[in-house]
């Protein structure tokens, strides 16, 4: 499973069955639970499916970028500079993580969600950002580099 | 107890045994040998060398204990007598008068002593012998028809041809020059009837066969040196390049005439013109001369002799010769075997086994050594499925699991300082421009050390010519052999680490440089 193009179609099928679990019925429970005030719940629903498929798709290259990386003769030699790559990555995701539970607050700033409803979305983003990205490449990272994964080392 | 018997003879016996010792640790030796040396210049820088050589590699062999199935190095298990020199003299300054006696001679013999007289000049008789006969071989003749067999390096050799029983079961190969001194008198002296082949330790039914198949290999002229002799020597005996032809043709006749009791004959030289090896050197430490391609090729006629199996009854000389078709020297020019149909796969297994062993000491010496002091190499894949950065666990462990642990480090750390003289050697066969086996320069500084990873990205890689690859790629072989299993996994660290370097050496022949290992490998 560590070997391109594996790698790359695995982690995007695990990316989209994450996806369609936060989004359906993690989404459906939220969509029957939340206390919207001026959008209706499918387009609630649309937003919502919509910003974790964009964060779920920058999680996704962000796997693809390192499993590329991680397959480059040039790195192979490189682990410092390597687990830096990593560091950045996964840093990086879990700014996404945040900004994708801003932009979602901004969303949603006329309804009245409450913590739970926020902290089940922030659930979803992190599945699909910075976990996601943990998850895809502690299991599917090329041999080279698969001990920089946090956790791994 | 080994069979198979190398006797260097001379200043260019040492420098092909050498070049055999360093075919051994390529994997292209045999599995047992025996090899002593003679020579009674024992400061001779060749020889030193040589001796510092043969006990480097017997340790470095000694310390290696499991190897994988296509790791060779080393293979080749030298035993050598002690002492390893037959020095012929047990005294210093030791002349031809005083050897024969000729003072006593004189009031015992008259005859006789004035026969040797007309026989010997003055300053034959009289020059020290301590830095060998200057290119006079009817000195050496006289002075090595009689090796004390009561003592080593002549009594174990004859000890263990007495253990043998069937004809031919001893191979016995002998190499010296046939243009100097000490060569030429030594390879038609052992070749005579009663020292080696029909020794009464070798001779079967009174002589009907022998137990001894025996070979040898004359080094016909190939190199040149200054002839910018000193003052001081000229007043004494010398040999100079311009002596070479003459005693060579008269070498040649003498052996046409007389009876040698060889089996297999290998003449090798070149007629190369810039076949420069240093400066001149009467003998002594000072005559220490660069490795050149002629002794490879006479230690791949040791390697075809002993890879043969034949009955030793009384010889009917076979004289092998080859030529090369032009100036260059690259692979297909290489005489590896005597045999045509083998000629092709003989000469891709040398070239594998070179590629690979130049691979494997090369990156021991650079990345394996730097990754011994690496803070972060137990990130490496390679490192971490096999060895541990922290022993929490006893004594054991750590040899098991730990090397940069201080025994483990310095095994490898002498397998590394012997790599280095390896490919020290192979930078001096190629600094001949027509020598075009292998692109060294890539991987070798001006004074033949390893450069740098950093220095040289794609050394390896553009060693062979044709395909490239960088060293990058050969860590990510390190990596694909991954964790090793069997019995290496319960190896010591040391053991480990040659075979993950040695297997990705294979690996990265095969795959990046395209050199392939001919079958049975």
């Amino acid at each position: 499973m560590r070997k391109t193009p594996l790698n790359y179609f695995v982690s995007l099928a695990a990316t989209g069955v994450i996806w369609f679990f936060v989004a359906v019925p993690v989404g459906n429970y939220l969509g029957d639970n939340v206390v919207l005030e001026t959008l209706t719940t499918e387009k609630f629903l649309s937003w919502y499916r919509t910003v974790l498929g964009c964060a779920a798709l920058l999680g996704w290259l962000a796997c693809v970028y390192w499993f590329f990386y991680g397959t480059r003769e040039a790195n192979a030699g490189n682990m410092k500079g390597a687990c830096r790559v990593w560091n950045f990555w996964f840093a990086g995701e879990l700014v996404v993580g945040v900004a994708v539970m801003a932009v979602f607050v901004y969303l949603c700033l006329s309804e009245a969600l409450v913590l739970v409803d926020y902290l089940i979305v922030a659930m979803g983003a992190s599945l699909l950002t910075w976990a996601l990205f943990w998850l895809c490449t502690w299991i599917l990272s090329p041999r080279a580099v698969m001990y920089c994964v946090l956790g791994r080392r | 107890m080994s069979n198979l018997f190398y006797i260097g003879i001379g200043g260019t016996g040492a420098r092909v045994a050498e070049a055999l010792v360093h075919l051994c640790a390529a994997g292209h030796g045999p599995s047992d040998l025996f090899l002593f040396l003679v020579d009674p210049d024992e400061g001779n820088g060749n020889l030193s060398r040589t001796k510092t050589l043969i006990a480097k590699y017997q340790d470095v062999r000694r310390r290696i204990k499991d190897r994988a199935e296509g790791v060779n190095f080393f293979r080749t298990n030298i035993v050598t007598p002690d002492p390893l020199v037959w020095t012929i003299f047990s005294d210093q300054n030791m002349a031809l008068s005083r050897y024969i006696g000729l003072s006593n001679m004189k009031l015992t013999d008259p005859a006789l002593a004035q026969l040797a007289e007309a026989l010997f000049s003055q300053e034959e008789l009289n020059t020290a012998l301590n830095e060998g006969f200057r290119g006079h071989p009817s000195i050496g003749a006289v002075v090595m028809a009689r090796p004390d067999e009561t003592r080593d390096p002549w009594k174990t050799f004859y000890d263990q041809i007495a253990n043998l029983t069937r004809p031919g079961d001893a191979k016995v190969f002998l190499v010296g020059s046939i243009f100097g001194g000490t060569g030429a008198a030594g390879v038609p002296t052992f070749a005579s009837e009663k020292l080696i082949k029909f020794h009464k330790t070798a001779s079967i039914e009174e002589g009907k066969s022998s137990k001894v198949h025996l070979g040898g290999c004359l080094v016909l002229p190939y190199f040149t040196f200054s002839l910018d002799v000193p003052e001081a020597e000229r007043q004494r005996m010398h040999v100079t390049p311009s002596d070479f032809p003459l005693a060579t043709r008269a070498a040649l006749q003498y052996y046409a005439l007389r009876k040698l009791n060889f089996d297999d004959v290998y003449l090798v030289g070149d007629s190369l013109q810039d076949g420069r090896v240093g400066d001149f050197a009467p003998g002594a430490a000072r005559q220490d001369n660069s490795p050149h391609y002629i002794e490879m090729a006479s230690a791949l006629a040791a390697v075809d002799f002993f890879a043969r199996s034949e009955p030793g009854m009384r010889p009917a000389a076979n004289y092998f010769t080859a030529a090369r078709a032009g100036d260059e020297i690259t692979w297909s020019g290489l005489p590896v075997s005597r045999s045509v149909a083998n000629i092709k796969q003989e000469q891709d297994r040398l070239r594998h086994r070179l590629v690979t062993s130049t691979l494997f000491f090369y990156s021991l010496c650079t990345y394996g050594r730097e990754a011994l002091v690496d803070s972060d190499i137990g990130r490496q894949y390679w490192y971490k499925e096999n060895f541990r950065l922290r022993i929490k666990g006893n004594e054991d462990e750590s040899v098991r699991y730990d090397p940069r642990g201080s025994t483990q480090k310095d095994i490898l750390e002498r397998i590394a300082a012997y790599g280095e003289l390896f490919l020290e050697w192979l930078g001096r066969i190629h600094q001949h421009p027509q020598v075009k086996l292998l692109d060294v320069r890539k991987i070798l500084d001006s004074e033949l050390k390893p450069l740098t990873r950093a220095q040289a990205p794609r050394g390896i890689g553009s060693l062979v010519g044709g395909r490239e690859a960088t060293f990058d790629a050969f860590i990510q072989d390190l990596d694909s052999v991954g964790e090793l299993r069997g019995n290496l996994a319960a190896a010591t660290a040391a053991d480990k680490y040659v075979n993950l370097y040695g297997l990705a050496s294979n690996r990265y022949a095969r795959t990046r440089l395209d050199v392939q290992a001919p079958e049975g490998n």
